[in-house]
């Protein structure tokens, strides 16, 4: 079952991302370990 | 109501709005399979979890019979795939790109022609379909898995193409990830020579950075560096490629162009352009940057364990060819990038 489109996957690809980029950016993590 | 549905949970998966809780099993059995992976990984030296991630997904996949409520949670993949590379522009460099000068760019542009065009011309020879030929170039040539799945939507080739195309270039890039360090120290390479090399022929970025720091940390940073210029290009390529196949009428009709031309464009690329601006202008902190980074890897660890999740051999019908065309396009390119790196680094 495909839960999105492939359009919109892209673009939930780019709202994940930015969103743990803004958290990142307002300090939300201490550290992200590898 | 099935017995398995309880009253807490159906009336939540509506209020959701997009059955969220059908990806867990799924997402939970991709991130077991490439935390084992990382796991595993961390007792062999030199070795990468990428490889192992994907093999026991592999595995998986072709021994058990997976219930039908996996599925849709490893079908995300593509999705964490994106995800991973939207926030890989935060390390990419359009900076880094200009560090490795107007040669290795122009290396990258005649690295990536040579194997679009032979895994093209083998494809023919082969008896290969021309979108499964185009997608081992684009995977030989760019970016590995990554490109692939872009190309793989931007010329609307069949999902088996892109996993022969996935598996021909995991193969081989298995293989290189081993032979490379013996190569290069047969031949005595210096540092600089065997990380542009090994940046402008090894597929998969994971596998170009374990491939360059298997050798030494000079020769790593230096095929990330080129690696990851190659990575820049993809967007570029994937849309040249998608504009002449619906020019020759590959993909559906088109009556509005431009309109097409947006619709096929992969948006993540948008995004991964960006967060590589973002990073250019020094928007993100060191500390941000390697956070990001290291988030990536996350992700891309959930999507290797979904590729190998993926992988169905049984539907695999094109049998021998795709790995003979695979093979045939990455000695070439193995060669011809080798070649030019020795005359244009001395």
């Amino acid at each position: 079952m495909q839960v999105f489109s492939r359009i919109s996957r892209d673009w939930w690809a780019v709202i994940l991302a930015s969103g743990l980029a803004v958290l990142i950016k307002l300090g939300a993590f201490s550290k992200i370990a590898w | 109501m099935s017995g398995t549905e309880t009253v807490l949970t159906r009336p939540r998966v509506r209020q959701l709005g997009f059955k969220g809780l059908s990806l867990l099993p799924g997402l939970l059995l991709m991130f077991a399979v490439g935390y084992a992976g990382k796991l595993i990984s961390g007792y062999i030296p030199h070795s990468e979890y990428v490889l192992f991630a994907i093999a026991i997904g592999m595995i998986i996949r072709n021994t058990i019979p997976l219930p039908k409520a996996f599925t849709a949670g490893i079908a995300t993949y593509e999705m964490w795939l994106k995800t991973g590379i939207v926030l890989l522009g935060a390390r990419l460099a359009l900076q880094e790109v200009w560090t490795i000068g107007a040669t290795g760019i122009a290396l990258v542009v005649v690295e990536i022609a040579i194997s679009i065009t032979v895994a093209t011309w083998l494809g023919r020879v082969f008896g290969l379909t021309e979108k499964l030929s185009s997608l081992i170039g684009v995977g030989v040539g760019v970016c590995g898995v990554s490109a692939i799945i872009g190309a793989t939507g931007a010329i609307e080739a069949e999902e088996d193409d892109a996993t022969y195309a996935i598996a021909t270039i995991l193969l081989f890039g298995a293989l290189m990830l081993f032979l490379y360090p013996i190569i290069g120290n047969w031949l005595g390479m210096s540092d600089t020579i065997y990380g542009y090399w090994t940046g402008l022929s090894i597929d998969n970025t994971a596998e170009t950075v374990a491939t360059g720091f298997a050798y030494t940390e000079g020769a790593g940073n230096i095929a990330t560096v080129v690696k990851l210029s190659r990575n820049a290009l993809m967007g570029v390529v994937i849309l040249i490629m998608a504009i002449i196949y619906a020019r020759k009428g590959m993909t559906s009709e088109v009556k509005n162009k431009k309109a097409f031309l947006w619709k096929r464009l992969p948006k993540f690329l948008i995004g991964f352009l960006i967060f590589s601006l973002l990073a250019t202008i020094g928007f993100f902190t060191p500390a941000q940057t390697k956070m990001i980074s290291n988030a990536s890897k996350w992700v891309f660890l959930m999507t290797f364990a979904g590729v190998g999740l993926s992988t169905d051999f049984r539907r695999l019908r094109a049998g021998i060819k795709p790995f003979l065309v695979g093979f045939g396009v990455e000695t070439v390119v193995s060669l011809v990038t080798l070649g030019m790196v020795f005359l244009t680094m001395r």
